[in-house]
């Protein structure tokens, strides 16, 4: 029976309440930065007792809306928890409380006309998951199909707006403190508006269908024209199951080192072929089997060409000979304004530079990304990234995806040779035609 | 229209001489024939913009004859409310699987089926529903007109209630229970009128959100001093 709350105030409270204890961090993460490194130490010891982090869980499992969104996010983000909040999170993900079957029906009937009963041949009236704004039923559509039905909370989007008012009047004193670019919090506010409306993320799945029949390893559901609307998706049903899932199958380490292998590609497809990234990469997003099946396009970033092309010459290691990919990569991550003379910068870019090298080992040899350390370096870094005060929204998306990679890869315990595999990608996916799978063996 | 109204006017004519019962039921029909074409030019012109004159006219009956049915536009708005019961009992007693659903969910289903009813009617709901505030208006809460929606509208949410009361869900809490939801209602319309959100979506959300608090008041059984 929960709904996210209409009442502003109830939540800002709410929210207040926990800002001031863990959710701060998390917001301040996502706003970059915004409550600085005295909250973190509040963070830490907050997250260190168990309880704690299921009271988190509970708490935002109750608004359930873009606060749950908040902690999806979070439970992303390692670095800032310790292994307990992070697993309670990650149960966010996957149980909300549900819409029940009468509210359910009524959001249905408001978006489609007729109870979903009426229109499909089977209706599964209990949802088999959550998304962060809505909830996911299994369904047979009359042609036979098998369907995954995606049915929004009510009044998603007026909560989200006046989540973002309280957040931007909590915020006032930071932002005239220039601690957060306004930007960062515009494009946040932007994104999560947009996944309000799946018409939207209709036409993402659309695009990404397109674009990916030439992955074979990938999957995209089809849509349902007919029926999807502001408040309803209605998409093929993948198989797959979820990463921890499929791993409860001991999957052997070829299979698992196959399936990095494929992801890491595929995150080479997004960023350098299609320029589009799917930005919200939470394990939950990804049905695993053969395939890798790809859900919830609700979040998706276009990137800016020169973004790309910056970061691909950087990742080719361009810079070694020239000081101007090293200059055009600060200025991306640090912003324009950046002195190339600036001792911090450069710290923060050799230091990436290091990390990097570390992970894309040039002689081929396999990285094992099931190591913690591995983990730990990336995420020390991109904490490191977060820092920034300068960093654009578009390579927060970038590297909020990029972290997605590693942590799926980390989950696997895939041992690739990355640095291999992501140049083959690249270069491959310059042709308009080439495909990985012909150079792989697998 | 018209043409199918004045014919069977002229079989109820007929009929009337026979039997008061069929003069109750002709009666009954051009209520609702008024209703009918008042609610509609009300949707599609707006309640301002509409005159007697002109529902009589789509109605296919004489100016005065409406005003005999409806002297006011409250007794309009009571006899649509009352009919408005009327489809809520009978829908309710349709639906067999809300049957065996907790309260909270019956509750909601129910009010969110009369909203759904005064739906498209919002702008005329909206100008009786601040009229009913007055203590003097036929609509008024204590008005003997409306007594007799009232008590029918009590009595069915009090069987719900008995209902769950059987089934251990709550405890008795009398005719307080029922007084308490009708109040609750009235809450909820006056969010609704005022709610701007896109299919007022922020109404839904309040109803099932606030609809928790309430069930939580039901099971405690109220107040103390009860």
């Amino acid at each position: 029976m929960k709904t996210p709350e209409a009442n502003r105030w109830k939540r800002a409270a709410r929210m207040t309440k926990l800002s001031a204890g863990v959710l701060g961090s998390n917001v301040g993460y996502l706003v970059g930065n915004l409550f600085t490194s005295a909250t973190r130490r509040s963070v830490r010891r907050a997250a260190m007792q168990t309880r704690n982090a299921q009271r988190i869980r509970r708490e935002l499992q109750e608004l359930r809306g873009p606060a749950m969104k908040l902690g999806q996010v979070l439970s992303m983000q390692s670095h800032l928890l310790d292994e307990k909040a992070i697993e309670e999170l990650a149960n966010l993900q996957m149980h909300a409380p549900p819409m029940h079957p009468t509210l359910m029906r009524v959001q249905f009937r408001k978006e489609i006309g007729s109870d979903p009963e009426e229109i499909f041949a089977e209706f599964e009236p209990e949802p088999f998951a959550a998304a962060s704004l809505g909830q996911v039923h299994r369904a047979v559509t009359r042609g036979g199909q098998r369907v995954a039905v995606k049915i929004q909370y009510p009044a998603v989007r007026e909560i989200i707006e006046g989540d973002f008012q309280t957040l931007s009047q909590v915020m006032l004193p930071a932002s005239i403190m220039r601690v957060i670019p306004q930007s960062l919090i515009d494009e946040l506010r932007r994104g999560i508006l947009l996944e309000c409306d799946y018409r939207n993320e209709a036409r993402n799945i659309e695009q990404f269908g397109k674009a990916m029949k030439r992955l074979s390893f990938v999957e995209i559901p089809n849509t349902f024209p007919d029926l999807c609307t502001e408040r309803v998706l209605t998409m093929s049903f993948l198989k797959g199951k979820h990463v921890d899932e499929f791993l409860r199958t001991k999957p052997s380490q070829e299979v698992r080192d196959r399936l990095g292998r494929h992801f890491l590609e595929l995150f080479c497809f997004q960023a350098y072929r299609m320029h589009l990234i799917h930005a919200d990469p939470h394990p939950g997003n990804y049905l695993l089997s053969a395939h890798i099946g790809m859900v919830d396009f609700g979040c998706v970033k276009k990137l800016n060409n020169e973004v790309v092309q910056c970061i691909r010459n950087f990742s080719l290691e361009l810079w070694q000979e020239n000081e101007g990919v090293y200059r055009s990569m600060l200025n991306t991550i640090c912003g324009p304004g950046v002195s190339p003379n600036d001792p911090g910068p450069r710290r923060t870019l050799d230091e990436m530079i290091r990390v990097y090298r570390h992970i894309y080992r040039e002689n081929g040899e396999p990285t094992d990304f099931g190591d913690v350390k591995i983990f730990q370096e990336m995420s020390r870094l991109y904490k490191l990234f977060l820092s920034s005060k300068f960093l654009p929204p578009e390579f927060l998306f970038y590297s909020r995806a990029e972290m997605g990679l590693y942590l799926m890869l980390h989950r696997l315990g895939a041992r690739i040779p990355a640095y291999q595999v992501a140049t083959d990608a690249m270069k491959c996916f310059d042709s308009p035609k080439g495909h990985p799978g012909k150079e792989l063996k697998s | 229209m018209r043409k199918r109204v004045s014919k069977a006017r002229h079989k109820t004519t007929r009929a009337s001489k026979k039997s008061p019962s069929r003069r109750k039921e002709k009666k009954e029909h051009t209520k609702a024939e008024i209703l009918g074409a008042a609610l509609e030019l009300f949707r599609t012109k707006g309640v301002e913009y509409t005159t007697a004159k002109e529902i009589a006219t789509k109605a296919g009956i004489a100016e005065g004859t409406f005003f005999n049915y409806f002297p006011t536009k409250e007794d309009l708005a009571l006899y649509f409310f009352e009919k408005g019961i009327d489809d809520l009992i009978r829908w309710y007693d349709g639906q067999q699987s809300l049957k065996q659903a907790p309260i909270e969910e019956k509750l909601f289903a129910i009010i969110n089926r009369q909203l759904e009813q005064l739906e498209p009617y919002e702008a005329f709901i909206g100008s009786v529903f601040f009229r009913s505030l007055q203590p003097r208006s036929k609509l008024n809460a204590s008005s003997f007109a409306s007594q007799e929606n009232r008590v029918r509208y009590l009595r069915f949410i009090d069987g719900l209630l008995q209902e769950a009361v059987k089934r251990r869900e709550i405890p008795d809490v009398g005719r307080l229970g029922s007084y308490g939801v009708g109040l609750y209602y009235m809450g909820i319309v006056t969010f609704w009128l005022y709610d701007t959100s896109k299919d007022k979506q922020k109404t839904l959300a309040l109803l099932d959100r606030s609809l928790v608090v309430a069930t939580r008041f039901l099971r405690k059984g109220g107040w103390e001093w009860r």
